[in-house]
């Protein structure tokens, strides 16, 4: 019996990771996943294949050639426009005996494919579908079946997460070859939703196999990641052996003795000083994890280096990459952006860190115990003025959720938000109404707002904005942690999301990129736009003062160096100085209002 | 002289006389470029070869001028960037709003085309 592995697809739903590499040849435990599948259908006998390409075809073919390696008789046809996967059948029909397998070549399954075969015969099927049970799937041919098996109704179904769905192709197909005069020539057409609803409208019988063992259709990244981590968890178990690597490996002797997860490692990898795995991890061949790295639940694509006390969780790295920054839910392909500009925490950035918190914490609670009367005669005003709580929570970004695409890479970052306190200065629950006062911002375009004379402001909010008195209840923020004394003003959630979608621009003009560069800053109280004058700059000083302030923010010895006199802000010195600028600007009542 | 000015046909040259370009000149130098777009000057190139360091307020009264200059169909094109200066720029991604060249005879013929 011959079978016909599909294996052209551009694979939309798997991008980024698509982009550079085939789904065929997505690693799973280090071997090509197509690899697997030529391999389970040996069991069966079934060694001549073809497989349809497309999409990045010389990955598939200079690997697997003409089979001999493999112990298989494989054959290709190269597809200059796809036609849909029945479409690919209909092309290379001459290929195909009486009865053959087609099979998805993103789809690993355990189905034993004898007992789909007789079951295909016995009922005279023209074509079976192998079919399982899932979750999370966002889109889905899902069928009906009666009693016997045969399929009654097809129907995609989209869902966004969690529902249950009832037998869902597995990706392998018996085929009979009378089907294929069904398909149309030279016409797009796909097994399961074309195909499938030509031969239901003819009555031709067509029977859905379900299959109870396991099913791993690799149809976005998570499932990558998850297909991976499965199956090491059952080879582990299988071998009743924690972490397997072979001889060309090298493990820092601190790393073993803490690794209490399934842990696979390819060729020539190098494992160093106290990294450490949380959870289970498998890492590809020429792949360098420097000291103190903490990696759990994630997929290292080979040739990548990651740096000194990064964190990766929960996450793909593709192959080729030098990582130097934490990783959380997600994906990096050739990321240039991430590659030395990010955070790298060492110990002299931990001293630092604990250094400013202190006087964070000191400064702040010192304020607030000065500061107490003022406090309290400053409720009682807006209590006395107008309706309403004394308080107000402003939600503030220090970040939107950002998602990077590009041709080569991908990031996705969620959403910061910090609720920052402050006195109210408008008239109870109008704050977050729609102003209609657009005209009168005074930043004449970009995403910033500002309105002088806003009719929400109440008699005592007017005062309080001119003396920047509202913004005290901050302090607590400090104190809490949610601030640094120093840092980037939080952006109301509207102006952050404007700046990362719209970005910054006019004709001929666009500084979206250094707008952006706020995001990576933490937020504080004072830095340079607090202390230069706030409400009295334009847009483009503003986010030049933003993206600055931000650029000192970033741990990196690297960037350090071209920082020049910016490395003051970074000093204690230039710390205290900062904020007492902003103090002195506030007191003058700089742009305040 | 903080700010030296000569005229090379119909373009302007600014050359900062200064090793750090901060925000205590930066309102000087932000309004001698707006009032030269204001008088008509299309074509300006600010020479940075003196220069060590800028500041965040120096740069930020730059990007305005441009602002206001691409507006009337301007442009103010930068030379002499000094490895401090030039990191800045390109820190701030800066480099990629301005278009920067290596001396003023570069920048001259830039703008001839």
């Amino acid at each position: 019996m011959k079978c016909f592995i599909l294996g052209a697809g551009k694979g939309k739903r798997l991008q980024p990771l698509s982009n550079e590499l085939p789904a065929p040849m997505f690693p799973v435990l280090n071997k090509p996943l197509l690899l697997y599948i030529i391999e389970h259908l040996k069991k069966f006998h079934i060694t001549d294949i073809r497989i349809n390409l497309h999409h990045l075809p010389e990955y598939i073919d200079s690997y697997f050639e003409d089979g001999q390696n493999f112990d298989a008789n494989i054959s290709y046809s190269l597809e200059k426009d796809l036609l849909g996967t029945a479409g690919a059948l209909k092309r290379t029909e001459t290929f195909f005996g009486s009865t053959f397998i087609v099979h998805a070549g993103n789809s690993l399954t355990e189905i034993d494919l004898n007992e789909l075969i007789y079951f295909h015969n016995q009922n005279h099927s023209k074509l079976t579908l192998a079919v399982h049970t899932d979750y999370e799937r966002y889109q889905c041919t899902e069928l009906s079946i009666d009693d016997k098996g045969k399929i009654v109704k097809s129907n995609l179904r989209q869902t966004k997460t969690d529902s249950k769905f009832d037998l869902i192709p597995s990706g392998v197909y018996v085929f009979e070859k009378e089907t294929l005069d069904v398909i149309p020539t030279r016409q797009v057409c796909d097994i399961e939703t074309d195909l499938l609803n030509l031969l239901l409208s003819q009555n031709t019988p067509a029977y859905a196999f379900i299959v109870k063992t396991g099913c791993y259709r690799v149809q976005y990244p998570k499932d990558l990641l998850k297909l991976n981590l499965k199956l090491l968890n059952d080879f582990s178990l299988d071998q009743n052996q924690l972490i397997h690597f072979s001889d060309s490996v090298q493990i820092h002797k601190s790393v073993i003795p803490k690794t209490f997860h399934p842990l696979f490692i390819g060729e020539n990898s190098l494992i160093g000083k106290n990294v450490e795995f949380l959870g289970q991890a498998v890492i590809g061949s020429n792949v360098k994890i420097d000291e103190g790295a903490v990696i759990s639940n994630a997929v290292i694509f080979n040739n990548t280096y990651i740096g000194k006390n990064i964190e990766i969780n929960n996450s793909i790295v593709f192959q080729n990459l030098h990582i130097n920054t934490r990783s959380d839910f997600s994906i990096y392909v050739n990321d240039e952006f991430i590659i030395d500009r990010y955070k790298v925490s060492n110990f002299a950035n931990s001293f630092s860190r604990i250094l400013f918190r202190t006087i964070d914490i000191v400064f702040s609670s010192v304020a607030l115990i000065i500061l107490s009367p003022v406090f309290f005669l400053i409720v009682i005003f807006i209590k006395l003025d107008s309706k309403g709580p004394a308080f107000f929570i402003s939600r503030r970004m220090q970040q939107p959720e950002i998602i990077q695409k590009s041709k080569n890479w991908y990031r996705f970052q969620p959403e910061k938000i910090v609720k920052y306190f402050k006195f109210r200065t408008m008239i109870y629950s109008r704050e977050n109404e729609e102003t209609g006062l657009d005209e009168k911002n005074i930043y004449e375009y970009g995403p910033f707002f500002k309105a002088k004379d806003d009719p929400r402001i109440t008699r005592v909010g007017k005062f309080l904005r001119k003396t920047s008195l509202d913004e005290l209840p901050l302090l607590i923020n400090v104190l809490r942690g949610d601030l640094k004394l120093v840092g980037i003003w939080g952006l109301p959630e509207k102006e952050a999301i404007g700046i990362q979608t719209k970005g910054v621009s006019n004709k001929d003009f666009d500084i979206s990129e250094t707008a952006r560069i706020r995001f990576k800053g933490e937020l504080g109280l004072a830095g340079y736009w607090q202390a230069r004058g706030r409400s009295e700059l334009s847009t483009e000083e503003r986010i030049l003062h933003d993206s600055i302030q931000s650029i000192s923010d970033i741990d990196d010895e690297l960037l350090l160096k071209h920082l020049g006199e910016y490395k003051k802000s970074r000093s204690v010195k230039g710390y205290i100085s900062l904020i007492l600028d902003t103090v002195k600007s506030v007191i003058r009542k700089k742009g305040a209002f | 002289m903080n700010f030296i000015e000569q005229k090379r046909n119909d373009v302007l040259v600014e050359v900062i006389n200064l090793a750090r370009a901060t925000l205590k000149e930066a309102d000087d130098f932000k309004t001698i470029l707006l009032k030269a777009i204001e008088s008509g000057e299309r074509k300006i190139v600010v020479d940075f070869s003196q220069c060590d360091f800028v500041d965040s307020t120096f740069l930020g009264g730059l990007v305005v001028s441009l602002k206001r200059m691409t507006a009337v169909g301007g442009d103010i094109r930068l030379i002499g960037f000094r490895p401090a200066v030039r990191s800045m720029f390109e820190l701030t991604r800066m480099h990629k709003v301005f278009e920067a060249f290596n001396n003023l005879d570069d920048a001259l013929t830039s703008f001839a085309k």
